[in-house]
This record gives structure tokens, C-alpha cells and sequence, in this order.
């Protein structure tokens, strides 16, 4: 690899870093259409197109789709707060030893509005334990 | 040219069996055409599909004395689902675009064979299949592996070293994609197996649910990989059934074939179960009211040409997810050869083999209310009405995963009787909005399942009557049956109990709970003269969040043998 290629690299690293520093100082504390009654329903209609295989109609998890290594996380009983919601949303989760993310990454190809509509959506699911302002530390 | 002549002549030779090897003679298309005895060499038994094996040293008499003989890992880490595949003693097993070849006395690993995945490897739905197989071929020394990217893997079955490795991106079959690496996610994903038959080897192609594409099955040249052929699950304009989807849907329609399939070596037909139209909602392709001809289906073939012989479809429209991927059985009946096909519909689908002529369909589970039933024309009668976009979901029985899922049948011919991994199950079902993302169309539909109890059946296929039922009490599919000429049935429930039954009777003759999912059919082979039967397990109970097993994630082989 020549410098130029070196410099590039580490350019483009700098640029994504950023980027995703800036990203996360840009997700609200708390979600801005939580009540929202239309973008709850805007929301739920995008869940069941985009999460409802893998998480199921219910959102409890039972999805057709869900058994790549594990089951998928029942949302109803989703803890971990606003933010890590986004987070995982949009970066996904990977198990180890698995050659792809169970969760896939979907920040390149569904916008924040949609995210939180759809978060909107399933607050109004939650369960005793869940946790959709500041989360459990986990 | 002068190295693909010297690649065909060494196929040639290893066909004719001079290169027998430790491992032993080579596979050719007499041990093809074989019933299931000392080997178990198509992922289903034989070309007919019956899962049934001609040993019997193992039976109703010695049933009861059956011992672990060995466990094995090859360290899954998703759904254990291919029936492996033994020959002259040694079993070939894919996992997690792996294959492994075990000491079928011992359970010692042999050789480990492995595939990476593009780095690019991603898509809608594609960490649910990533790792998952099928089966594989074998066929003269070579063990034939697809690996989920669409690659046909010839595989040394002595060294476990690749002797080819046939890409058929450059055919117009590329790989789904990640969002973050790639505008267009849509691809194909391949989880089946390839089955061996004189010639060629099989190569099914899917990729209705990772984004819409048309589904295909391939003939390749066993020396190269090479497409021989190439056969369209959709028909195109012109074609029987070619007038069926509006023309622009058979781009994206579906139509791809998740299981082995089975073949009649007297006419030299191949067929296949097809899976569901795409997208789910179907509203783009004629909203349940166009036939959809090739989805939810199931095609013939000719497996020298790829000429489609003909398709019946069983879910006209398909507008809730009853695909037809289960595999077609091949049965004399009346001196025919008859396709019997138990399927998601919670009907067993008869058809004359030769022609595809509708000829019965016998209900074989306990609630149904998709319809009322078939009519003599074998289409369905009295369907329930289909749900509204955006509106209120419908419930109807069974439910998507269906009477008898991919879970693999069985048939013996001395008894007469089928046996299902089958369930009884409903659902809540309602389409929204199709969503268009990374060029990947999405189901536009969404369910509830409302599980109820896994019922493994037996099935006269002359009368269409219940033989006899095993009623698990939980919810789930067993992995697939295995019968035998010693009398016996064999299967593992979805929680990982291994059983033992009179073929005839029902009669539980011998149980094991091995407290790991069973996703996969039971093989049977000899080795050192002895007969052992194996078992794969892997992955989590169920589909989805399935809290009524209370079972975590496990895996691993179990070969059970008499002293």
C-alpha cells in the first residue's frame, strides 16, 4: 500500500468515526413521536413490513424468521432504553462464531424518522420490565 | 479445452469405480439407482424419496436394546437440518457452509472441509438461512456440498479437499448482499441440497424470501459444475401457465425450491416442490385472483433437457404463504407411479407422475378452515376471504408453517404407510404496505402463529385414512422420518426426544430424551456389521420464540446401534 493509499485510509476512517460520533450525539434522549397516535400507526404498519418476520406478529419474538442462532429478542419486554434501541437498529448484533449479524444493520437503509416511528409503535406494546426512556445498564 | 477434457476423463474413471479409495469404491449410477441399505446415499433414501431403509438388523424384536454408540460435534451454530449422507461407512454431513466427514463406527472426524462466506454476505432474511444445509450428493468420489452463496462444491470425499469450485454468479445467480456494502441486497441464497442423478447434479435455486427473484433448478455437469440445463419454476410467456401472473411479477414471483427432490429414473423426470409466490401480499401479481402458476407448486422435469414437463399448483394465487416445499414421494399405485405430497395445506396431494393429473387430496389434520376442501378439478373450494391491507389480521388453520413443514416424510412399502413429521396450528395473517429497500421487495405481510401440539402420523396412502398417531404434547415438527424393512419408524421430536416406534402398530418401542432440537431426518446405515442409525440435532425448538420446550441453543450427531 503507497502513502496516498495509507492517507486515504486513515481519511476515511476519520470521516467515519466522526460520523458515527456525530450519529449518536444526533439520536433525542427520549423518542420524539412516543404518543404520537399517527406515527404510531405509521410506525406499526413499517414494523410489520420490515421486524414482524423475525420478531413476529406480537412482537413477542415468535417469528418465522427468527432462528438464525437464537431466538430473537421479545420486544415487548425491550429494556435497554431509547438510544440503544437506535444503536442496535441501526448496527445490528453478531453473535460470535457466526459468519453474519443475526440482527442486521439497518442504518444504511432505513431512516431515523422510520426508526422511531417504529419504536413509537412498539412502546405501546411494553411490559412489565420494559424500559424505552433511559434503559438498564446491560 | 485440454483441461476440461482430462477433468471429464478423470470423472469417467472414478465413475466406473478404478479409483476406489480407503473410503471405498466410488459412487456410481447403479449405487444411485440402490434402495437405502448398507449406504444411505441421497439425503432422502432413494431417487423415490421414501426415506426408508432395507436393513433390518434393528427391529421391533431388538428395538427396546438400542445404545448410544457415539456422540459427535461439529460445533453448529445454527439449525442442525441435513439428513447426512453415509457411504461404505463414512458419513458426510454440511454445517455452517462446512463439511465434515465422520468415522461412521466411531464418530471421529475424518476430514473438515470449509467455505468462506463473501465478505459482503448479507440481505433481508439471510442471517435466518446462513449455515443452514439440506443434504448433500455423492456421486462418483466426490461429495457434492452447495454452500449458501450459490456455489457447487466438488469435494474429494478421500482428502476433503475442493477438486471444483463452480460459481454461478456470472449465470445471473449472484449472492444477497449487506445493506451497508451494497445497493442491491437481492440475491439467491441456497439452503437445499444437490441430489445426484445419472449425469448430472441437481442444483435447486431459491430466492423467493431474500428479496423476489424467480426460482430455477439446475442440471450441472458433474466433471465441471457446468449448467447442462436450466429449468424455470415460473412459467414464461407461451409456456402452460405463462398467462397466470401479470408479466412484470415473474421477475420478482418466487417460486424457489427449498427441498431435494425426487426422480423417476423410467422417464427420466425430476420433480420438485416449488415454495410460495412473492411477494406474500399479492397484490403485484393478481392480488390471489391470478393462479400463479409454478409457485406453491409442484413441476416435473426432464432431468437430461430441463424441459419442464408439466407443474400443478396447489395454492392457486397463494395468498398466505402455503408453499408446496415439501418433497414429492414416488409410490406405485395401480400400477402408476404417483407423486403423494403431505405439504403446508394439511392435505396430502396426489398426482398421476407422468402427466400431473390432479387425483386426490386427503386431509390429514385434525382442524382446517383455509378451505373447505378440493374439488375433483383439484383446486381449492370455499376459500376463507383474504384480509385487507392495513386492515384487521384473519385467523385461519393451520397456520403458515403448516400441516407438514420442509420436515422430511416417509414411506414404507411394506406396510403401506406415510409417516408425517406433522402439526396441528393456526394464525393470525393480514397484509400491509410492500416495502421496496436496497432493491430487496419485502413480504408485504405479516402473522401470528397460535401453535398447537406436534403430531407425528402414520398414513395409509391407499385409503387416505390415519394408521396410527404420536401426539407430542408440545408444540414444533419433528425433523424428519426415517422406516425401515426391520419394521420400525424412527424420528426426533422438535425438544430432542428420539423415538422409536412399530412401523405397523405405533407402538413405542424405544425413546431417548437428547434434550437438543431435532431439525433434521434420521439415517440409517452399517458399518463394521453392524446397523446404526444417526441422528443430527441442532438449533433452538421451534420457530421463533417458542417459550413451551424451555430448551437452549445445542447441537450435535447420535448414532444409536444393538449389541
Amino acid at each position: 500500500m503507497n502513502f496516498k493509499a495509507v492517507l486515504s485510509s486513515a481519511l476515511m476512517l476519520g470521516v467515519f468515526l466522526l460520523g458515527a460520533h456525530a450519529n449518536a450525539q444526533d439520536v433525542p434522549e427520549a423518542n420524539p413521536y412516543s404518543g404520537d397516535e399517527a406515527k404510531i400507526r405509521s410506525g406499526k404498519s413499517d414494523y410489520r413490513a420490515i421486524c414482524s418476520l423475525c420478531h413476529g406478529g406480537r412482537a413477542d419474538g415468535a417469528g418465522e424468521r427468527g432462528t438464525g442462532a437464537s431466538t430473537p429478542a421479545d420486544l415487548r419486554k425491550f429494556n435497554k432504553g431509547f438510544r440503544r434501541y437506535v444503536d442496535i437498529v441501526k448496527n445490528g448484533v453478531q453473535k460470535p462464531g457466526r459468519d453474519i449479524k443475526d440482527m442486521p444493520a439497518w442504518g444504511g437503509v432505513i431512516d431515523d424518522e422510520t426508526i422511531y416511528k417504529i419504536g413509537a409503535f412498539l412502546e405501546t406494546l411494553a411490559i412489565e420490565g420494559a424500559d424505552w426512556k433511559e434503559g438498564k445498564k446491560n | 479445452m485440454k483441461q476440461f477434457k482430462l477433468r471429464q476423463l478423470a470423472w469417467c474413471i472414478s465413475l466406473v469405480g478404478l479409483s476406489g479409495t480407503a473410503f471405498g469404491q466410488a459412487v456410481n449410477d447403479a449405487a444411485l439407482a440402490a434402495e437405502a441399505g448398507d449406504n444411505w446415499i441421497h439425503t432422502n433414501g432413494n431417487y423415490a424419496a421414501h426415506r426408508f431403509s432395507t436393513l433390518d438388523k434393528i427391529n421391533a424384536g431388538n428395538a427396546g436394546k438400542l445404545k448410544v454408540a457415539w456422540v459427535a460435534t461439529v460445533g453448529g451454530k445454527t439449525d442442525a437440518q441435513a439428513t447426512p449422507s453415509v457411504h461404505n461407512g463414512v458419513i458426510y454431513f454440511p454445517q455452517d457452509n462446512k463439511v465434515f466427514a465422520i468415522d461412521g463406527k466411531s464418530g471421529k472426524l475424518l476430514w473438515k472441509y470449509e467455505h468462506k462466506l463473501p465478505d459482503d454476505w448479507g440481505g433481508y432474511n439471510v442471517p435466518f438461512f446462513t449455515g443452514k444445509h439440506r443434504g448433500v450428493a455423492l456421486y462418483g468420489d466426490n461429495v457434492y456440498f452447495l454452500s449458501n452463496d450459490v456455489k457447487l462444491h466438488a469435494i474429494d470425499m478421500k482428502t476433503g479437499k475442493a477438486k471444483f469450485v463452480k460459481d454461478y454468479a456470472a449465470d445471473g445467480f449472484q449472492y444477497p448482499k449487506d445493506f451497508a456494502k451494497s445497493k442491491d441486497s437481492n440475491g439467491y441464497c441456497i439452503t437445499v441440497g444437490p441430489m445426484a442423478v445419472p449425469g448430472a447434479i441437481i442444483v435447486p435455486l431459491n430466492a423467493a424470501d431474500t428479496g423476489g427473484l424467480p426460482g430455477y433448478v439446475l442440471g450441472a455437469d458433474p466433471a465441471s459444475g457446468n449448467i447442462k440445463w436450466k429449468a424455470n419454476m415460473i412459467p414464461a410467456k407461451g409456456e402452460p401457465g405463462g398467462d397466470t401472473w401479470p408479466e412484470e411479477a415473474k421477475a420478482f414471483g418466487g417460486a424457489g425450491v427449498w427441498i431435494i427432490g425426487s426422480y423417476d429414473p423410467e422417464t427420466k423426470q425430476y420433480f420438485t416442490g416449488t415454495s410460495n409466490a412473492y411477494e406474500w401480499n399479492p397484490k403485484n401479481r393478481g392480488g390471489g385472483k391470478m393462479d400463479n402458476v409454478g409457485a406453491a407448486s409442484i413441476v416435473a422435469m426432464n432431468a437430461e433437457t430441463g424441459k419442464v414437463n408439466w407443474r400443478w399448483t396447489g395454492v392457486p394465487g397463494d395468498p398466505w404463504d402455503f408453499d408446496l416445499p415439501q418433497t414429492p414421494i414416488l409410490i406405485k399405485m395401480n400400477g402408476k407411479t404417483t407423486i403423494v405430497q403431505p405439504n403446508k395445506t394439511g392435505y396430502a396431494h396426489y398426482l398421476d407422475a407422468a402427466t400431473g393429473r390432479f387425483l386426490r387430496a386427503d386431509k390429514f389434520i385434525d382442524k382446517l378452515d383455509w378451505i373447505k376442501g378440493y374439488g375433483e378439478d383439484g383446486r381449492p373450494q370455499g376459500m376463507i376471504a383474504l384480509p385487507k391491507e392495513g386492515g384487521d389480521p384473519v385467523t385461519i388453520s393451520p397456520g403458515l408453517l403448516g400441516g407438514v413443514n420442509m420436515y422430511p416424510s416417509a414411506y414404507n412399502p411394506g406396510t403401506g404407510l406415510m409417516y408425517l413429521a406433522s402439526a396441528e396450528s393456526a394464525m393470525k395473517y393480514g397484509y400491509e404496505e410492500i416495502k421496496v429497500i436496497s432493491n430487496v421487495r419485502h413480504f408485504g405481510a405479516y402473522q401470528e402463529f397460535i401453535f398447537g401440539n406436534e403430531i407425528n402420523r402414520a398414513m395409509d396412502v391407499k385409503s387416505g385414512k390415519e394408521a396410527w398417531r404420536s401426539d407430542e404434547g408440545k408444540p414444533g415438527y419433528a425433523g424428519g422420518m426415517l422406516t425401515t424393512a426391520g419394521g420400525l419408524t424412527i424420528w426426533t421430536t422438535q425438544g430432542g426426544t428420539f423415538k422409536v416406534a412399530d412401523a405397523k402398530s405405533g407402538k413405542l418401542l424405544f425413546s431417548q430424551d437428547l434434550g437438543v432440537a431435532a431439525k433434521a431426518g434420521p439415517a440409517t446405515y452399517t458399518v463394521g456389521g453392524k446397523q446404526m442409525i444417526v441422528q443430527a440435532l441442532g438449533g433452538t425448538p421451534g420457530f421463533g420464540r417458542d417459550e413451551a420446550h424451555k430448551a437452549e441453543f445445542g447441537h450435535m450427531l447420535v448414532a444409536y446401534t444393538v449389541e
